[in-house]
């Protein structure tokens, strides 16, 4: 009940009972008149003043209604009107009273709400920008996937984005889809499926998984343009170039990888015509100027032949011409090789100073030609560097040719040598106009002059520094080049020390187990320098050592001597090392004498070296050579071979070269017999022929697979190579070896699979 | 000077001229065959001290010819010499594995051709 109707009921019950007595008094005093006469005129009073709070009370009644509780009701309405959002209900109260103050409050408070409403109102309005924003950045987004999913959709590169987790291929192109395929969902299935490609490197190694590029990026290594040939399942091989590089979340952590490969073969193949072509021109070019060349020096040579000196001028000057034309065949040639990576280079130790005076002395008639002094500064003895003596003179002509055309009438070339820590250094400088440092960089680029105009005037093709620069390279060393405009240049370039006696390490101690007594090496070589540096690195070493200087005194010694192990050069006057070695293999007992070819050349044809000799560049440390010999050598681990091998001949001679690197091997003539081993011991490597009766060695190797087998297995094969070498590497053969077979060559494959770590 | 005879096989007629001048002038007695199989006969007709071998001919190339003369034992023993516009060191390289004693890139130096020659008979004898 409302305050309101609660003050008028009680004023109502107030005037009732007023107006009961009221009431009541007159009944009792006007109806009796002894009452009247004893109360005289008080009964008056007596009637009167209820009557009259009758009146005060209705007065009080009316008053009370329209002072305190009309406010009040107006307060309540405005409130009412206010909670419905009319603010304009809110005004300020001219009274000074309790709903004065009432109304204030109520007017403040309206206005208070309004201000938070129009606050929320205005967070709305932004709240509902941002949804809308936020919807069109997604749809950007989706956009920009989308167009980024074309992107790579369409890329030539193969793309593939992998999973950190399991390696999985999350996103590929199509191009990807075009190399690899789609691997399958299942865990198991995928694992098999990659286990079918085989990836390749370009010196022949088949990589392990754990080396495939999407390895090494899920790993976190950065790959950049790795050349490889991918081997698939069809048989078919396609080079690519790979990269990869591992995907990192914002903490740092790999979440997963992308790789990129690069079908390469359309390249190789212009590469190839490109070759192709200069050496065709080359060889067109050469064979004309042969004649004119011939023609013209013949001519001149004989007295008396051309009288006049003019015509003698004349003659010079297309002789001169001719040999212009023949540098700059050679140098295209030249850089032709160096882009394709086949520039050869044949270091081996030589004397520095003799190079440099052959240099000066050839070019000196050019140098008083052009009015220029050569000075060389260099000490009486040097050590022997590693050079090829051919590029080195090469290099240094064109240094010093290059010098002295930019060198003025009057001035000097000076050619410094001097040795410092492991390195020679070469330097050649001139006094000439110099070069801008701007120009610096361009030098050692192809084609480049720094003033064209300069180039017509000097001549040359402007490949010599090129060429210079990967001649350089090519023997472990650097070039660098400064210049102070006007005051001159200088080239500078280094070669690194051949290993002389200073540098030997110390020979073992000769008593003890760390002598490898009666370990006698052959090495063959026709280069005698070279020959003894080999020979004292191997004595230090603490092997015996014999020398022959070509093919057929190499065998009488073998005869002889029954070395352990021969090294071998592949040129060499007389009988050369192919011969020598096609003759070894053929002559029974020394066939399975272990050999290791030493090759001066970088693209040695291999066809004619036995399967499994190995190959070492002179131009590789001597550690490797001597790791190769310890390889060849033992370690004479002892091992249980199995060889599974039909034919008993065969199977014999193999038997024998085993046993004398100090294998038991256990003989079996077919792919039963074999299981029939297997099943009753366990062995370390199996030898295994593929063709068999019975059970052939695929059936072997399959049932090997199967029963999860870690032996390694070395196959023979005297069928289609093509055919059957992906087949056993499948089946999870270690290494395939072609028929006609060299004893020798399965040895050191068979230590090489035993030694740990190969 | 003993007067040193070789065969000299090459298809182009001016290269074969300005070569037998080359040889002529360094004291050499000359015999020309322009292909390999002629070469051959000739060597066969008349052991040379050395034989010069042109790398591309006609009918029968150079290496060829250097196979044939190579596996004959009454041949064998003859130095030869690849005159070779070939300057790829792989295809020298198969030259040299045929059992070939040396070899003379063209453009050959015509005044020193003959030095050349002399220089690889003399590193080839026992």
């Amino acid at each position: 009940m409302s305050i309101r109707k609660r003050v008028l009921g009680a004023l109502l019950v107030l005037i009732a009972m007023a107006a009961v007595e009221t009431g009541v008094a007159w009944f009792v005093f006007a109806r009796d008149p002894l009452l009247q006469e004893r109360l005289g005129t008080a009964w008056v009073a007596l009637v009167t003043i209820p009557a009259l709070a009758v009146l005060v009370m209705t007065v009080l009644l009316f008053s009370t209604k329209r002072s305190l509780l009309d406010p009040l009701r107006s307060v309540a309405d405005r409130a009412e009107l206010i909670g419905r959002g009319d603010y304009t209900a809110a005004v300020d109260s001219a009274r000074r009273d309790e709903i004065g103050v009432l109304e204030l409050a109520l007017a403040t408070m309206a206005r208070a709400v309004q201000a938070r409403e129009r606050d929320l109102a205005a967070a709305l309005a932004d709240a509902h920008q941002l949804a809308h924003r936020i919807a069109d950045s997604q749809r950007e987004a989706e956009a920009a996937h989308s167009e980024l999913l074309a992107t790579l959709e369409t890329s030539p590169a193969a793309l593939m984005i992998l999973e950190e987790t399991d390696g999985r291929v999350r996103l590929q192109n199509r191009a990807a889809v075009d190399i690899f395929g789609i691997e399958p969902r299942d865990p198991a299935l995928r694992r098999q499926y990659w286990s079918r490609f085989r990836m390749v490197s370009g010196d022949g190694t088949v990589l392990p998984p754990a080396q495939w590029v999407s390895s090494r990026a899920l790993r976190g290594e950065e790959v950049n343009g790795q050349e490889l040939d991918v081997h698939h399942p069809d048989g078919h091989v396609s080079p690519i170039l790979a990269s990869g590089a591992p995907l990192r979340n914002d903490l740092g952590h790999i979440v997963g990888a992308v790789v990129a490969f690069q079908d390469i073969s359309r390249l190789r193949e212009v590469d190839r015509l490109k070759d192709e072509f200069i050496s065709i021109v080359s060889h067109e070019l050469r064979t004309p100027l042969t004649s004119i060349r011939g023609s013209v020096q013949l001519v001149l040579d004989d007295p008396g032949a051309v009288p006049e000196d003019e015509h003698r001028q004349l003659l010079h000057i297309a002789l001169n011409n001719c040999e212009r034309l023949i540098r700059i065949i050679n140098d295209i040639l030249d850089v032709s090789k160096i882009e394709s990576g086949r520039i050869m280079v044949h270091p081996r130790p030589s004397h520095i100073g003799d190079l440099v005076r052959q240099v000066l002395e050839s070019i000196e008639t050019t140098a008083r030609a052009a009015g220029v002094t050569l000075v060389p500064v260099m000490a009486e003895t040097l050590p022997p560097v590693m050079a090829d003596p051919d590029r080195i003179v090469q290099a240094l002509l064109n240094l010093v040719s290059n010098a002295i055309k930019f060198a003025p009438r009057g001035s000097r070339v000076t050619v410094r040598v001097a040795a410092g820590g492991q390195v020679m250094t070469v330097s050649v400088e001139d006094e000439g106009e110099g070069i801008a440092p701007e120009h610096l960089g361009l030098l050692f680029q192809k084609f480049q002059q720094v003033d064209s105009s300069a180039s017509r005037r000097k001549g040359g093709t402007g490949l010599g520094l090129a060429i210079t620069k990967a001649l350089v390279e090519q023997h472990g060393g650097t070039i660098a080049v400064e210049s102070t405009p006007g005051q001159g240049t200088r080239f500078t370039f280094t070669l690194p020390l051949a290993p002389s006696p200073a540098f030997e390490p110390p020979a073992p101690p000769v008593t003890g187990t760390a002598r490898r007594a009666g370990q006698l090496v052959l090495v063959v070589d026709d280069d005698d320098e070279y020959r003894h540096v080999i020979c004292r690195q191997l004595r230090a070493a603490g092997y015996d050592t014999v020398e022959a200087r070509d093919g057929s005194s190499a065998l009488h010694v073998v005869r002889e001597a029954r070395p352990d192990v021969v090294t071998v050069d592949l040129m060499m006057s007389g009988m050369d090392g192919w011969s020598f070695m096609e003759r070894m293999s053929a002559e029974p007992g020394l066939s399975s004498i272990p050999l290791v070819v030493m090759s001066g050349a970088t693209d040695v044809r291999t066809d004619r070296i036995p399967a499994g000799v190995p190959i070492v560049a002179k131009t590789a440390a001597l550690d490797r050579f001597l790791d190769e010999i310890k390889a060849t050598l033992g370690p004479r681990v002892s091992a249980s071979i199995l060889l599974a091998e039909d034919d008993a001949d065969l199977r014999g001679i193999l038997a024998k070269a085993l046993e004398r690197h100090g294998h038991e091997v256990v003989q079996a003539s077919d792919g039963a017999e074999a299981l029939a081993v297997l099943d009753h011991r366990p062995l370390d490597l199996l030898v295994l022929d593929l063709r068999m009766p019975n059970v052939d060695g695929f059936a072997v190797l399959d049932r090997l697979q199967r029963t999860g087998s870690r032996m390694p297995v070395v196959v023979i094969s005297g069928g289609d190579r093509m055919a059957n070498e992906m087949h056993a590497l499948r089946l999870g053969a270690n290494v395939f070896l072609t028929k006609p077979l060299d004893a020798a060559a399965l040895a050191s494959e068979v230590s090489r699979l035993l030694t740990p770590g190969a | 000077m003993t007067s040193l005879s070789v065969i000299l096989a090459e298809d182009d007629p001016d290269i074969q001229l300005v070569a037998r001048l080359a040889l002529k002038r360094a004291g050499f007695t000359v015999r020309v065959a322009s292909n390999g199989g002629e070469a051959v006969a000739m060597v066969r007709e008349q052991l040379p001290d050395a034989i010069l071998l042109d790398w591309m001919m006609p009918e029968m190339d150079g290496l060829q010819a250097c196979a044939i003369l190579k596996g004959d034992p009454a041949t064998s023993h003859i130095p030869i010499i690849f005159l070779t516009a070939k300057t790829q060191d792989s295809e020298i390289q198969r030259g040299m594995s045929l059992g070939a004693s040396g070899y003379v890139t063209k453009p050959f130096d015509a005044l020193t051709l003959g030095d050349q020659v002399r220089a690889i008979i003399a590193a080839q004898a026992p």
